[in-house]
């Protein structure tokens, strides 16, 4: 027999957004229910998981799976979750756990440059956006005090109040980019949710160089410790609850949401104000389950851009040998990155890129290459210790534009609980081609101004993705264009808001964690009544 | 506050069949397994040579045997095999041979390297872990990088110069 619980408010998906949401709105009084498709899950059990686990390569092994809430997973082969329409396949990972998917990322906490909220009016292509980077300066730093942000102030956007945290200390690798590429490439620290010191009861980081899949000491925030923070705050948790409909009255207004525990027992949730927080696909996939009469064709579809301009960061990348010794490895994974192609004129042209570099340890792909290769003995380890301490990545993260045609929209196949599986249409254009020949041009000239030998190119017209799904729930000033206002509310309901990187109607040059989890404090400022 | 779910997905399999050989390799004496406690196994021998290295650890040696084994119900005649090719094969003709995507004794050779380096026996679904720390692929860098994972040491210590 379902039950029916109640609460000021409730928030579907327990990630990073939705966790900092509801603890803001909690810590002022209201009741919060957090609803989370996956289970619990300790740090210190990942932790072992990776350790034992035969694929060390892969960010997705060491986590639990369930096919009652399943996430993408493409190793050792594709599980199925996601199906494709092509012709380019998205294959996006993340993980359905309390905390979600930030349990595995670099950490990489960026402010959008001001220039991206307006590129449709500056450079002519993609879309505005409803609101300035001044209207989300204050929520920036918001979240970089919450998520313990360090970085340095020459980033590029602007700031009214310091960093909490001095930049992380440079690995000896990023001290000789920083000095070969100067002056024709400044090289800065990034700006990562990183600890450079204690901060917040944790710790400082010690150079584990695990920061993806998992940080064995928390000195990186993730959405755990933000489910964590909402909880102490008195938001009421309850994991492994996969939300599958929405009710809604004659006015529209949202009335509850329908989730099936584990053992697939329905279980009905009302409230006067409901934030979706799951992801960028799920909460799609959520609103056209929820589909009814009055709403054909989904709920807060009235525009018909529910699900369409999905984007994410296509990246290239190059490997070379630099000329002199410089271990990565030591130190945080991702260390360093260029700033200078974000913004220009050229975004008329082409797309803009931020260049990142990879300071992971090399020694498992290396090993793998040279016995690949026929390496054995004494040959493979002089060969292997040659090679990691000269072997570099680099990858640029560029900016793809909207586009209606690549969606996500509903499967006819269907998940263990009897739920469509998300079907995607997907493509590339034009501007991406130019911007990563661009890149490549700029990768040739850093390796060329490292010494570097045996130059491998990523495959042409092969993009690799980051996970940082945007632009499905959009937000804009018109409700015929969009699907979320400019504080995140949907046009056609008007107690259903979206905590989630989906409303970000353009994904710029950055990773977009840091921007979703400001709209996200901004929105719950907006239930409050103060936007 | 901490359960994981226990379906027996794929995942789940992968990880336990990871434990059971760690466990193998932690806790069982290189006695329990007859085939490796016998004087100088193929295994050893084989290993010997495609390392280069006299000092391998035996209980590392007896869990690449179990999980390999486990893996593979004609292991232990491939092996026979593998050990006979490289009985007869100089370092050159080796090399040569061990880069050979479609000849099965070097296969397996690649197999036993992985399982020594990287610590992975077998692959897809039926990959194994059965070392991680201990895979030689750290110990060759050990001077200057620790496995992933665990601590490079005190805050900003990886701004010096490695060596």
């Amino acid at each position: 027999m379902a039950d029916t619980l109640s609460a000021d408010v409730v928030v579907v998906g327990s990630g990073i957004c939705g966790s900092l949401a509801a603890r803001k709105l909690a810590r002022e009084g209201a009741s919060v229910l957090m609803l989370e498709a996956g289970p619990r899950i300790r740090r210190d059990d990942i932790v072992r998981a990776f350790r034992t686990s035969p694929r060390k390569g892969d960010l997705i092994a060491p986590y639990p799976y369930s096919s009652l809430a399943p996430h993408p997973d493409y190793h050792p082969e594709d599980n199925g979750y996601l199906l494709q329409q092509g012709p380019y396949p998205y294959k996006p990972e993340y993980l359905r756990v309390v905390g979600g998917t930030t349990w595995h990322w670099a950490a990489q906490a960026w402010r959008y440059l001001p220039n991206d909220f307006r590129i449709r009016s500056l450079y002519g292509v993609g879309r505005d956006w409803p609101i300035s980077y001044d209207d989300l300066e204050p929520y920036y730093h918001e979240a970089e005090v919450l998520m313990g942000v360090s970085g340095p102030v020459n980033n590029g956007s602007p700031r009214a109040k310091p960093f909490p945290m001095e930049p992380v200390a440079p690995s000896y690798l990023e001290q000789r980019l920083m000095t070969r590429l100067a002056p024709e490439f400044e090289v800065i620290t990034n700006t990562t949710a990183r600890n450079s010191r204690a901060y917040d009861g944790r710790p400082a980081c010690c150079g584990n160089n695990n920061c993806m899949p998992i940080c064995p000491i928390d000195a990186q925030y993730h959405g755990g410790l933000a489910a964590d923070a909402a909880e102490a705050a008195g938001v009421t948790l309850i994991p492994q609850a996969v939300a599958y409909k929405l009710e809604h009255d004659e006015s529209g207004r949202i009335t509850a949401v329908n989730y099936y525990d584990w053992d697939k027992v329905s279980h009905r949730v009302t409230a006067e104000t409901f934030i979706l927080a799951a992801n960028a696909i799920e909460i799609p996939r959520l609103l056209f389950l929820s589909a009814s009469d009055r709403f054909p064709d989904g709920l807060a579809n009235s525009s018909g851009t529910l699900g369409r301009n999905l984007m994410d960061h296509p990246s290239s990348s190059i490997t070379f040998n630099v000329d002199e010794d410089v271990w990565p490895g030591r130190g945080p994974q991702s260390p360093a990155s260029i700033q200078k192609l974000r913004d220009g004129d050229f975004r008329s042209e082409h797309a803009p890129f931020r260049i990142d570099f990879s300071n992971s340890s090399r020694v498992t792909s290396i090993t793998e290459d040279l016995i690949k290769a026929g390496y054995f003995g004494a040959a493979l380890e002089r060969e292997l210790r040659a090679r990691t301490a000269r072997e570099i990545s680099v990858k640029n993260v560029l900016e793809q534009l909207p586009d209606p045609d690549n969606r996500v929209m509903l499967a006819d196949e269907k998940d263990a609980l009897g739920l469509p599986k998300p079907l995607f249409s997907y493509s590339f254009d034009d501007y991406v081609h130019r911007g990563m020949a661009a890149s490549r041009t700029a990768f040739e000239r850093i390796a060329e101004l490292m010494g570097g030998t045996d130059i491998r190119h990523s495959p042409e017209g092969k993009y690799s993705n980051n996970q940082h799904i945007t632009g499905t729930l959009s937000m804009g000033a018109d409700p015929a264009d969009s699907v979320t206002d400019a504080v995140g509310r949907a046009h056609d309901h008007e107690n259903l808001y979206m905590a989630s990187t989906g409303v970000m109607p353009t994904v710029a040059t950055c990773n977009s964690t840091l921007t979703g989890v400001a709209l996200a404090l901004r929105s719950a400022d907006a239930i409050l009544g103060r936007v | 506050m901490n359960d994981i779910p226990v379906e027996f997905s794929p995942h789940r399999r992968r990880l336990m069949q990871g434990l059971a050989a760690l466990a193998g390799s932690a806790l069982l004496p290189f006695g329990a397994f007859p085939a490796a406690a016998s004087g100088d196994t193929d295994l050893a021998a084989v290993s010997r040579r495609l390392t280069g290295r006299d000092d391998l650890n035996p209980a590392y040696l007896a869990a690449l045997d179990n999980a390999f084994r486990g893996i593979d119900a004609g292991f232990a005649d491939r092996l026979a095999g593998l050990r006979a090719v490289l009985d007869t094969a100089d370092d050159a003709a080796l090399r040569a041979r061990l880069a050979d995507a479609e000849d099965e004794a070097a296969a397996l050779a690649r197999d036993i390297l992985t399982g020594w380096y990287l610590g992975v026996a077998g692959s897809g679904d039926d990959a194994v872990c059965v070392a991680y720390a201990d895979a030689l692929s750290h110990a060759v860098v050990a001077d200057v990088l620790r496995p992933r994972s665990y601590a490079y040491g005190a805050y900003g210590s990886w701004s010096a110069k490695p060596l």
